[in-house]
């Protein structure tokens, strides 16, 4: 396994679920790269082909055509099911057995005797030492979460796949779970996250991956999303100046503008400066008294790209 | 532990494997003796039950069979069929429960091999069809016991473990397929009544199947209950329908026909939540 590998390759992936006459598609031709050490976003509405991917990278559902590898070995191979651990969108209960005892079970699972300092270790940073002898079924939803991703580091995997892991999660939780996650990425655990909570993409991932019903709609840093894709406010104070009338401007990173009294304010695309807005509307530095910006975020960009998408295949 | 390399490198591959084996098999045996009171002491009281109703309240109405009084004709069979039945119920019922609180995926993501894996819930099923076997032919002893004031005596003691540990592992290969391919509590239900159920009773439990219509007769012959319930009465009483070397050798055929049907359903079945 050579360091330069790529931690995730999904190459024309296309997976379908079969319902009445044929196949649902649920991810079409999909190809991305993920580098080791990466922190990744898959973001997509419902019924995007998150959980699917994931499935698919775990060995959890077949996939029809394209190939997916893990550090260089196939997907759901005996070597790749070492290397990636998985935090699953749905709760599980574990019948009879104790947080402690599945914990146990899974360490033998992939072939690990005595683990016990690794599963006090976690349980002490999933705050969940209280619980280790209480029954899995018997325990919270926020809490099962926890026991799910102390499952999903017992054997140190380099690739952790979080669906949706802060989904119906109180803030304490939250905090535990990305200061943690935060912490292994930067000892080197590729992460790679779904999740609608598109704040915590923007705060967490360096790059993302927009997805809108099995498609790529876009693949970039978070940072390059936003300025490409999402929008900027620009408020101006002025001093003894009136733009020309809105009719008369057109240019496509200039989405909306009006005064009113000595107040401007001006919608341009993410990638457009201060300066450049102001030779837009012609106005001269000095009779600016004012600036304040709001900026887009990567939620404006998802629905903006989201939009396209449906506006495309419509 | 933010260092600690994945297992993959510290671990040669048979050793991970034993070990993962290991642990899934002390899983099942735990998860059958949480619940002893439903996995091992309920299938007593039906062993009771048919011990009171026909062995001891019919006997005296029925016909002697192969030359033993019908009580002692009857307490193998009910030791076969406990065995038996509770072998299968114990992959059958632990995979589905595991799909109905969606655990089972685990055992989609672990790096453990399908033989492994489909082994280990057989050799749980075996145990625990090997413990109520021999627990409802202790039952039987005293119920005999109380009734003659003697004993039955085991003919065969190595051979009775060899045709428990056979019928364990058909039965308990056959439960992780009905596990795998069953998608509702209704299936398995489905496969309990109108399989299992029709296999013991034309299998020998209670009556020689000799005292059935011939068509009967060369149907029975196709289930693997029949030979085990024969060799398992053989090796207590030393009388069988068949002989005894058949038994045995198509018992291993059944096995190995098993062991692939339940490799395969590991491989490709169904791990879906319901």
């Amino acid at each position: 396994m050579s360091e330069n590998t790529s931690a995730l390759l999904i190459e024309n992936l296309c997976i379908g679920y079969p319902q009445k006459g044929g196949l649902k598609t649920a991810v079409d031709q999909l190809s991305l790269e993920i580098k080791p050490g990466e922190f990744f976003a898959l973001l997509g509405p419902n019924g995007a082909g998150k959980t699917s991917i994931i499935s698919a990278i775990t060995g959890l559902v077949n996939f029809q055509a394209g190939k997916i590898s893990v550090f260089g070995f196939p997907a759901a191979s005996r070597e790749a099911k070492f290397l990636v651990g998985l935090v699953p969108q749905e709760l599980v209960s574990h019948g009879f057995f104790s947080v402690n005892e599945i914990l146990q079970f899974t360490s033998g699972y992939y072939g690990i005797r005595n683990n016990q300092k690794q599963i006090d270790e976690l349980l002490e940073r999933l705050q969940l030492v209280a619980y280790r002898d209480k029954q899995v079924s018997h325990l919270s939803g926020g809490l099962k979460r926890r026991v799910l991703i102390a499952k999903a580091l017992l054997h140190s995997p380099r690739i952790l796949l979080l669906d949706e892991p802060s989904a119906g999660v109180d803030v304490e939780l939250r905090t535990i779970l990305w200061n943690f996650v935060r912490e292994l990425n930067s000892a080197g655990t590729t992460i790679v996250l779904t999740t609608h909570y598109l704040e915590e993409a923007q705060r967490l991932c360096r790059r993302a991956a927009i997805l809108d019903k099995g498609t790529l709609l876009a693949l970039d840093e978070t940072g390059s999303l936003i300025a490409s894709m999402a929008e900027r406010v620009v408020h101006l104070t002025l001093r003894n100046f009136r733009v020309p009338p809105t009719g008369k401007i057109h240019n496509p990173d200039l989405l909306f503008f009006s005064q009113d009294g000595d107040h401007v304010k001006v919608i341009v695309t993410g990638s457009v400066s201060i300066n450049k807005v102001l030779q837009l509307l012609h106005i001269p530095l000095e009779n600016v008294t004012d600036i304040r910006t709001e900026e887009g975020d990567l939620e404006n960009a998802f629905l903006k790209l989201l939009k396209k998408g449906i506006a495309k295949s419509a | 532990m933010l260092n600690h390399p994945p297992a993959v490198f510290s671990n040669n591959r048979w050793q991970t494997e034993w070990i993962g084996f290991l642990t899934l098999f002390h899983k099942e045996v735990a998860r059958f003796v949480r619940v002893a009171a439903q996995t091992l002491f309920s299938p007593l009281i039906n062993a009771l039950l048919y011990l009171i109703v026909f062995g001891l309240s019919f006997s005296a109405l029925l016909k002697t069979q192969q030359g033993f009084t019908y009580l002692e004709f009857l307490i193998p069979g009910l030791a076969a069929m406990a065995a038996l039945n509770n072998s299968l119920q114990n992959s059958s019922s632990s995979v589905m429960v595991s799909k109905f609180h969606g655990d089972l995926q685990d055992i989609r993501l672990i790096p453990l091999s399908s033989t492994a894996i489909a082994a280990a819930y057989t050799l749980a099923s075996i145990f625990r069809g090997v413990i109520v076997g021999m627990l409802v032919l202790i039952l039987g002893e005293f119920v005999f016991y109380f009734k003659t004031g003697n004993s039955i005596q085991i003919l065969h003691p190595g051979e009775l473990f060899v045709f428990l540990i056979l019928g364990g592992a058909i039965f308990g290969n056959l439960g992780t397929w009905t596990g795998f391919i069953c998608k509702t509590f209704d299936q398995i239900h489905a496969v309990t009544n109108f399989v299992v159920l029709p296999l013991i009773y034309l299998g020998g439990v209670f009556f020689s199947i000799k005292i059935f219509h011939p068509v009967v007769q060369q149907i029975s012959a196709f289930n693997p209950l029949l030979y085990l319930i024969n060799g398992i009465r053989w090796s207590i009483l030393g009388v069988s329908d068949i002989p005894i070397g058949f038994c045995l050798s198509l018992s291993l055929v059944f096995v190995a026909i098993s062991c692939v049907i339940a490799w395969y359903s590991v491989r490709f079945g169904s791990y879906q939540r319901f």
